[in-house]
């Protein structure tokens, strides 16, 4: 018998036309490891949460979930709290929330323990050491009595997995366990868990909407769309042979460390742009006298229609060294020189010419939106702030123009940015960057935050952009596929400070550095997958 | 900027809350019938008539109400001193408002040493015993309705300014304010566009729980006799009356303050309401 069986398995709400979940089926058995892959609201979370039997109470469930003999719809919490811990955990997305930011990390273990009865109190110390130990954390007796704001994302994460071996459970539901570590903390956070799980014969359900992830780690996997399991089988199969468009589509939108170097945007006698000369970024402490250096100074140049990618992982300084250019952090030294004339530190003392050639794409698209402005406002602003943009009529033909451009129909002008998709969101944030037609755009982790298909769609828009204006691109990421994908030189940058510095080919054939191969290994890709 | 993304919410889910309709609903109505009340009624709010005092409340004559210990209609009174409780509350409101939310969002937006000395200001005031000042001006100054209202804006904009900072702060650091400033706009129209009508929400709640407390205040300051003159009358004075009366005419005290105490219920319940219908988390339309 099967450990895991979904059976028809429907999660809706009130106030929602389309179901989250639509009459899903599926086995897991024992030790078996299975991802569930699709875009954000394929209703992937829900059946994890519907598995943990942790779904809101408004929610409508309809069909079974039987865990080793158990069923979970419509259980009774005693029933819920017996079958949690010894036959099924799960692995939060963010250890930073995951964690109760008041309680050391130890004894938010030694409560799972003692509330589950699985060990006698006097020896439920020893216990969460020991746990501690398993998942490789560092000097455990002394992080058992650390906060989680003492401890980094990757250890934090270990926390959480140790948290969920507490019971030795015959199953681990891990939603996006890796989604907010760096790409080489990933690597070794997965590789502790597939460790792990053979010891055990633990089985896996990791829900994620990274392919290359899944072909890594999972044995079989499920395609979701709109609530619907669209395709399933084994990995390779599916991988290799998509059946289903949908499948076919998310593999389309994978951004390949090994895919072909694009064609240099630049030519040989492009003007430089921006030329950037020892900048350096110094936070001060609270405490008197310490001082952070998030950028040792460094230099770059961006050519006209160039894209430099800056790459780094989360500290390395990557986002100081872009605000620096925009002109938001004041604390910052050197010079800099834009269209051969000099660019001043701060956004406020830079002239309006160079500020509507200057522009910049935030991560969140949601948040860098007012929440309070409707998306022709938020276009038309820069319009209105550079004077001798015409009147209304004018300025309302360019807006819906632009929309046009980015590839948003007309009508969604009137529309809040609560009422926008992640994607349009952040394409109106594009749109308000390039209605002004700059000569250089800084993508701040601007497609992190977006699904695959919707990234491959701004990554042609903004190619597209590249070739009709001759934009220069500085993007700020992690993510080393898209870096491959649209970028011409690459600056990898680790603790602040410049690593290696080269164009794309040099970067990801014959990097130099160790941190990046290091990098450039732990990226996970998809071996098994079809050209 | 008329509509806000706030109010677009708030536009969907009042409809859905029952309680904040039923107290909207109950304040404007007692809000007409003062105004209309006074139209129909025969009597006036200042006429004396000794022959006529302590009539309780009858339908002959038109003394619905019944009468005071002066022979004044009581009625008349009531629904006049409603008038000038929500006139006084709706004006106070509008001085702390609008003191309190641009002195709070351009300390909160400004930041640093201007912020520093801007709350610490506002910190100091704070230590000022004000019913004690408000006390000394009306005794100084010849009592007036828009002393009172200087006096009791002038107490709330404390607290509203507090509030209004706070959230300032954590709008500044959005991306959005960002955008705007690379886009060249100024710190004014920040301020303006940007962040006041973020700060919506929670100031529409804020004025809905503080018009109470206004109402409250300015009975106090009725009932300890340095509120409004006579023979203009408020719901608190004439609470203040009846409570003197109460074993002669209880009727003195028990329809003024019926008003007084349903208009407070109201307020505080629409307060309530309206801080779930703000709250975005607890709709996505």
């Amino acid at each position: 018998m099967s450990l895991l069986t979904v059976n028809g398995l429907t999660v809706a709400y009130p106030n929602s036309k389309n179901p989250a979940v639509q009459d899903l089926s599926f086995e897991i058995e024992a030790g078996e490891s299975v991802g569930i892959v699709g875009e954000s609201g394929a209703g992937k979370s829900q059946t994890a949460l519907a598995i943990m039997g942790l779904l809101p109470g408004n929610a409508l469930i309809q069909g079974s979930i039987t865990l080793a003999g158990n069923e979970i719809v419509g259980a009774s919490r005693a029933t819920l709290q017996k079958v949690r811990a010894r036959n099924i955990s799960m692995i939060f997305q963010d250890p930073a929330t995951a964690l109760n930011p008041y309680v050391k990390v130890g004894h938010q273990l030694k409560v799972i323990l003692l509330e589950h009865g699985l060990v006698a109190r006097k020896d439920a110390k020893q216990k969460c050491i020991e746990l501690l130990e398993r998942v490789e954390l560092p000097d455990p007796q002394r992080q058992y009595h650390a906060y989680p704001h003492q401890l980094s994302g990757g250890m934090r994460q270990r926390v959480l997995i140790a948290a969920a071996l507490v019971g030795e459970p015959d199953l681990i539901v891990a939603d996006e366990p890796t989604t907010a570590l760096d790409v080489t903390v990933q690597a070794q956070i997965l590789n502790l868990l597939t460790e792990l799980r053979h010891k055990s014969n633990t089985a896996l359900l990791m829900i994620t909407h990274d392919l290359a992830l899944i072909s890594q780690n999972c044995e079989r996997v499920l395609v979701m769309d709109h609530g619907k399991l669209v395709e399933e089988g084994r990995c390779d199969a599916v991988f290799s042979k998509p059946a289903h468009p949908h499948t076919a589509r998310l593999l389309a939108s994978v951004s390949r460390i090994d895919a072909p170097a694009p064609a240099h945007g630049a030519t040989e006698d492009s003007k430089p742009v921006l030329e950037v000369s020892q900048l350096g970024v110094t936070f001060r402490s609270r405490k008197r006298g310490e001082r952070f250096v998030a950028v040792q100074p460094l230099d770059l140049s961006i050519a006209a229609g160039e894209s430099l990618a800056i790459v780094g992982e989360s500290g390395s300084g990557k986002t100081s060294l872009a605000r620096a250019i925009a002109g938001l952090l004041p604390n910052m030294s050197g010079t800099m020189t834009f269209f051969d004339q000099p660019l001043a530190g701060h956004v406020e003392a830079r002239p309006k010419t160079i500020r509507r050639q200057l522009r910049m794409v935030f991560q969140e698209p949601l948040s860098s939106l007012n929440p309070a402005m409707r998306v022709s406002q938020i276009i038309a602003e820069p319009l209105s702030v550079h004077a001798g943009t015409g009147d209304w009529a004018t300025v309302a033909a360019r807006v819906s123009d632009m929309l046009q451009r980015v590839g948003l129909r007309p009508r969604l002008a009137n529309r809040y940015p609560h009422e926008l998709s992640g994607g349009q969101a952040q394409r109106v944030a594009i749109a308000r960057a390039l209605v002004l037609e700059p000569g250089l755009l800084i993508c701040d982790e601007a497609l992190s935050a977006l699904d695959g298909t919707v990234r491959r769609e701004i990554i042609t828009l903004l190619k597209a952009e590249q070739q009709r204006t001759q934009l220069s691109l500085l993007i700020i990421t992690h993510d080393l596929g898209v870096v491959r994908e649209i970028c011409d030189r690459v600056i990898v940058m680790h603790e602040g400070r410049v690593c290696e510095h080269g164009s794309n080919e040099a970067i990801f054939s014959r990097a130099q550095h160790p941190y990046t191969k290091a990098l450039l290994a732990a990226v996970p890709t998809m071996a098994m997958m079809a050209n | 900027m008329n509509s806000t993304a706030g109010i677009h919410r708030a536009r969907y889910s009042i409809r859905g809350n029952r309680l904040v309709l039923i107290c909207l609903g109950l304040l404007l109505s007692i809000a007409a019938l003062s105004i209309v009340g006074t139209l129909v009624s025969p009597h006036s709010v200042g006429k004396i008539a000794f022959d006529q005092n302590f009539i309780g409340p009858t339908l002959d004559g038109g003394h619905w109400f019944g009468t005071d210990d002066l022979g004044r209609d009581l009625f008349v009174r009531t629904l006049k001193g409603t008038q000038i409780t929500f006139f006084v509350a709706i004006v106070a409101t509008m001085v702390s408002l609008v003191i309190g939310v641009s002195y709070g969002a351009l300390a909160g937006y400004v930041g640093g040493k201007t912020d520093a000395i801007m709350m610490r200001a506002v910190d100091a005031l704070y230590a000022m015993p004000f019913v004690f000042f408000v006390i000394l001006l009306m005794v100084v100054f010849e009592r007036s309705l828009t002393l009172m209202f200087v006096a009791i804006g002038a107490i709330n904009w404390l607290d509203t300014a507090r509030i209004v900072r706070g959230q300032t702060i954590s709008l500044k650091q959005r991306a959005f304010v960002d955008a705007a400033r690379l886009d060249g706009v100024s710190n004014i129209a920040i301020i303006v566009r940007h962040i006041a009508p973020n700060l919506l929400g929670i100031v529409v709640v804020y004025v809905t729980l503080t018009i109470p407390q206004i109402v409250l205040f300015e009975s106090f300051l009725s009932f300890l006799g340095l509120g409004v003159q006579e023979p203009q009358t408020s719901l608190g004075a004439l609470v203040s009356e009846g409570a003197a009366r109460m074993e002669r005419a209880p009727w003195m005290l028990l329809f003024p303050a019926s008003f007084l105490a349903l208009i407070l219920l109201s307020l505080n319940f629409l307060g309530d309401g309206l801080r779930d219908v703000f709250d975005p988390k607890s709709n996505k339309t």
